[in-house]
């Protein structure tokens, strides 16, 4: 019942938040606030709560699980349900969403009620995508989420709003629609071998999917997934849709609704299509490293900020995919590192990017420079979170990225090794863009540029010690991760034992420990 | 027929007898008010005889089923809401707003006999009574600019499908001998060889009834009688004209399965797929909003046609949940929009739109959570709507057809998504508001399309009650 909680705290809030702001304009923020902070305490308690309750070597079901009838005569429930996974994600959720709250506070100053209305929505729909094992339910959130996000965009974006949002919205929607069609014809497919009618997702894994169209089936989620995330040839709408939002909006779709086709891609692809997933594994291998490359590259030439951290998470994202490729326990649990560290480092990229355009009202590095010795605390948060980007120790994305590679590294060496020429191309991108803001010729018309305030330096104290505890301590995150990632994989490593012997399953012995 | 069958014609009888009562109160000059209230009247004891439960009436010409009192019921329905939104609408004009309640209760007549007809002979009673009074209602404004032409437009070509309608029915009943929809059903499909004379037949039936519908490639006047016709006559030629054609398609092809004979599905399908491509594209330039719902309703009834090709044990169930879901979409906005026109002109440009949400944040909301329903889109009606025709297509194998109906929805976002922006972008420094003419009516059509909204949400959130309801009554 708790997770319904989340969500129904989260939906109330919003319309609250909307309705009262009418009559007091700056309740509306704090309604937000509010809301999302019960949400991340009711997540933080359900994590030291459940946090002994994993067990390490078996996959032991939900940890928690709600489910009631929905649309009976089509067999749709309302099935929520928690594991190690999606309690990770959640956290992540409203940890970002209360970051991006409070870089809004000043921001927004046009329509606050309908804003913080959406932004509190677009969280509710993406926890309900990542609680929701009712395929129905899941296509359900997918889209909620959309709605407002497409609004955030549109009405609070910069110059090319209407532009950037259109597009935003029509490639979700249509690889949205992609993926019902999918959802339905493994719907049928499922009632005409078992006779009985279900999107539910535990049912529908158990049946054995053995059809002509299931290649099809899984090429559909795949690419509804893989726009989202963004992989190589669909990643178009991601540039103008990060840099035309406002600052909540960009930390909300980089950080998070990224997230989400990552969380497909593990949650439905691997678990429902473990042969179709090998099939067509070779295509997203290397469509991940040309995103790898081609992102990095990309970000390399931008001269507007906003956009060039846009492209450094196609880059990121491609690492996503070539982990979830791999079908390798240790890549996978880079993969969701890697979701969390990038969320965090991006969103607080993403914020000082806001900060920056909130005093020179520009997202032009070529307009920047010198910015250090006016704003030094700036300078080196940005500097910290630009290193965090290119994958230095002791921060979070070098823990993820590392286990990606090394998990990856097994089974394909070669794209691997071209993968990690990243690496190389991230610090050069990363070094360019603190060269272009922070150091340089200072430009004149930036005497009056002040230093971070009080309000701003919560939000990056609270990141910059979230990036460096993932990347010191990651142990509790892959503990819980570890029977989620494990079930995900159980049908591909059973298919790869009945192919070869040689390969046995691979087990990182640094994973056990506790 | 004994007299004592009349009784089950009870709902006609209801609907001519209100259009004649309303004639003599026109004779001693009531008021405006006076007549717009029994017209809704008349309505609401049409809809409160159809809830009463009774047995399936069958005779020659008429069927009296769960089916046909359903698209009645929906029929009478719409009629209630277009007088609502009447009375304001017409009360500023210079004409006569009387006579115009006399003839959409006629039309309605129309519509309504249309649901209960399985004959030929009643078919065609119904679409004259129907036509015969639309062509009056098109150009009841006859000194607006558009309002001649469109009635004309719709004159000609009307009577143009009439015949071909009546020569389709011609060539059929010549093959067959008999202008009953089981009966030539049955005897075509004892047939091993389709004679060319009923495929002709079929294909000029289709010309009739795809001009009342305006699917491609009979969509032409469309655009046009939309952007001429008033608002609330717009508003009756795409939900109740359309609804009556509608159920004759489900009835003569869906409900006696010829709709899975070779040819006619052939004809069916081109006629799905074109329709739901050109309705879309034609759709997306448009700055007019009128012409914009023209074209939007030619891609729907392509949807439409979709779920009549997919049929299957309950494909009629998915077609008419689709036609209710519509009709409360479309009717909430053309709500919105007639309540916007002044007395001058009506609110059919983009521009009328700009910045409502700010001025007008529920009028805003009305018509945001109305396109969202027509694009599609979860948490409103009009997503299950569209689940249910991707799932029966799906279930019976028509790729082309889904693939088909996700691009044209797709290109269908673009202008509702169009509409949805032009709501929320800056107002641009609008003129003082004009002044509420009749603040009490209103109200009271802002309260009846706020419940529709709300409708469309509670069905969209929690379909489970429409469709075990609908469910009972098709089975």
């Amino acid at each position: 019942m708790i997770l319904v909680w989340l969500i129904i705290i989260l939906m109330s809030g919003g319309i609250l938040a909307w309705i009262c702001g009418y009559f007091l304009t700056h309740l509306s923020k704090w309604i937000a606030l509010v809301s999302c902070l019960i949400s991340l305490i009711i997540t933080g308690r359900l994590w030291f709560d459940l946090y002994n309750r994993i067990d390490l070597q078996n996959q032991t079901g939900w940890l928690m699980e709600f489910s009631v009838p929905w649309i009976k005569p089509l067999g749709i429930t309302f099935h929520l349900a928690l594991d190690g996974l999606s309690l990770t994600l959640l956290l992540l959720t409203f940890f970002l969403g209360l970051a991006a709250i409070l870089c809004s506070w000043r921001e927004i100053t046009s329509k606050q009620p309908f804003f913080y209305f959406n932004l509190v929505w677009v969280l509710a729909g993406i926890t309900g995508v990542f609680l929701a094992m009712d395929l129905f339910l899941f296509y359900f959130f997918w889209e909620v989420m959309l709605i407002p996000m497409y609004f955030m965009i549109s009405i609070w974006g910069s110059e090319r709003r209407i532009y950037s949002s259109y597009k935003f919205f029509l490639f979700t929607q249509a690889s949205g629609l992609l993926m019902l069609l999918a959802i339905i014809t493994l719907y049928f497919i499922h009632a005409h071998t078992s006779g009985y009618y279900t999107f539910d997702y535990d049912q529908l894994l158990t049946s054995s999917l053995k059809s002509n169209y299931s290649l099809f089936i899984a090429i559909g989620f795949f690419i509804a997934f893989t726009v989202k995330l963004p992989l190589f040839p669909f990643h178009t709408w991601l540039p103008d849709a990060h840099s035309e939002a406002p600052t909540a909006g960009s930390v909300i779709l980089a950080g998070l609704m990224l997230k989400t086709g990552a969380y497909g891609l593990i949650r439905f692809v691997l678990p429902l299509f473990p042969t179709e997933a090998i099939q067509i594994s070779d295509w997203a291998l290397m469509l991940g490293v040309i995103s790898i490359l081609y992102g990095a590259l990309q970000a390399f030439g931008q001269t507007d900020l906003k956009r060039l951290i846009a492209y450094t998470s196609v880059s990121h994202m491609g690492f996503i995919v070539l982990g979830v490729f791999s079908f390798n326990e240790l890549a996978l649990q880079g993969v969701v590192l890697q979701m969390i560290t990038h969320g965090i480092s991006t969103a607080a990229l993403f914020i000082l990017a806001g900060f920056l355009k909130e005093r020179l009202h520009t997202r032009d590095i070529n307009q920047m420079g010198g910015l250090w010795s006016l704003a030094p605390q700036m300078g080196s948060i940005g500097l910290l979170f630009a290193m965090a980007s290119c994958g230095l120790p002791v921060l979070g994305n070098f823990i993820a990225e590392f286990l990606i590679l090394l998990g990856a590294f097994q089974l394909h060496p070669v794209y691997t090794s071209i993968a990690s020429i990243g690496l190389i191309l991230s610090a050069i991108y990363s070094v360019r863009m603190m060269q272009k803001v922070f150091f340089g010729e200072v430009q004149n018309d930036h005497v009056t540029f002040h230093d971070f305030n009080s309000r701003e330096k919560t939000i990056m104290a609270l990141l910059t010690i979230a990036i460096v505890f993932v990347g010191l301590y990651p142990q509790p995150f892959i503990n819980m991760l570890q029977p989620s990632i494990k079930s995900s994989l159980k049908l591909q490593t059973e298919i790869k034992n009945s192919n070869s012997n040689e390969i046995s399953p691979q087990k990182g012995s640094i994973i056990h420990h506790k | 027929m004994p007299a004592i069958d009349l009784i089950k014609l009870m709902p006609l009888i209801i609907t001519s007898s209100g259009a004649l009562i309303i004639m003599l109160m026109l004779a001693v000059r009531s008021g405006h008010k006076t007549v717009e209230i029994a017209c809704l009247l008349v309505y609401s004891i049409g809809l409160a005889y159809l809830s009463k439960p009774t047995f399936v009436f069958e005779d020659n010409l008429f069927v009296v089923d769960g089916f046909g009192k359903l698209f009645m019921g929906l029929i009478l329905f719409s009629g209630l809401i277009i007088t609502f939104i009447s009375y304001a609408y017409f009360n500023e004009k210079e004409e006569n707003p009387k006579v115009y309640y006399v003839l959409l209760l006629l039309a309605t007549l129309g519509a309504q006999t249309l649901c209960i007809s399985h004959h030929f002979i009643s078919l065609f009673l119904g679409l004259e009574i129907l036509s015969m009074a639309l062509y009056a209602l098109i150009a009841y404004l006859r000194t607006r600019n558009y309002a001649i032409e469109a009635g004309m437009k719709y004159l000609i070509m009307a009577a143009f499908s009439s015949a071909f309608l009546l020569f389709g029915m011609a060539l059929i009943y010549s093959e067959t001998g008999t202008m009953d929809f089981a009966a030539i059903a049955n005897i075509i499909k004892l047939q091993s060889k389709i004679s060319p004379y009923l495929i002709m037949g079929f294909g000029l039936l289709m010309v009739g009834a795809g001009f009342k519908l305006s699917i491609v490639p009979f969509h032409l006047w469309a655009a046009d009688v939309y952007q001429g016709a008033p608002m609330p006559v717009t508003a009756f030629i795409a939900t109740i004209s359309k609804g009556g054609m509608l159920i004759i398609l489900f009835r003569l092809l869906g409900l006696t399965r010829l709709i899975s004979l070779t040819p006619i599905f052939t004809l069916m399908l081109i006629i799905a797929l074109a329709s739901m491509l050109v309705g879309n594209l034609l759709a997306v330039r448009q700055r007019n909003l009128k012409r914009i719902l023209a074209y939007s309703s030619i891609a729907n009834m392509g949807y439409l046609m979709a779920a009549l090709l997919s049929i299957d044990e309950d494909g009629l169930q998915t077609a008419t949940l689709y036609t209710m879901i519509y009709f409360v979409a479309l009717l909430t906005a053309f709500g919105v929009l007639s309540m916007l026109s002044t007395k001058e002109r009506d609110a059919d440009d983009l521009n009328d739109l700009k910045g409502m949400f700010w001025q007008k944040p529920l009028m805003a909301s009305i018509m945001t959570v109305s396109m969202l329903s027509l694009a599609g889109i979860p948490l409103t009606a009009g997503f299950i709507g569209k689940f249910y025709i991707l799932k029966s297509g799906i279930d019976t194998g028509q790729w082309l057809l889904m693939f088909t109906l996700i691009l044209a929805s797709i290109i269908g976002l673009f202008y509702y998504l169009k509409i949805i922006v032009a709501l929320f972008t800056e107002a641009p420094s609008s003129a003082a508001v004009p002044e509420k003419g009749h603040p009490v009516y209103y109200f009271i059509n802002l309260v009846v399309m706020f419940l529709l909204t709300i409708s469309l949400v509670v069905l969209g959130v929690y379909p489970q009650q429409l469709i075990s309801i609908l469910h009972t009554i098709l089975s």
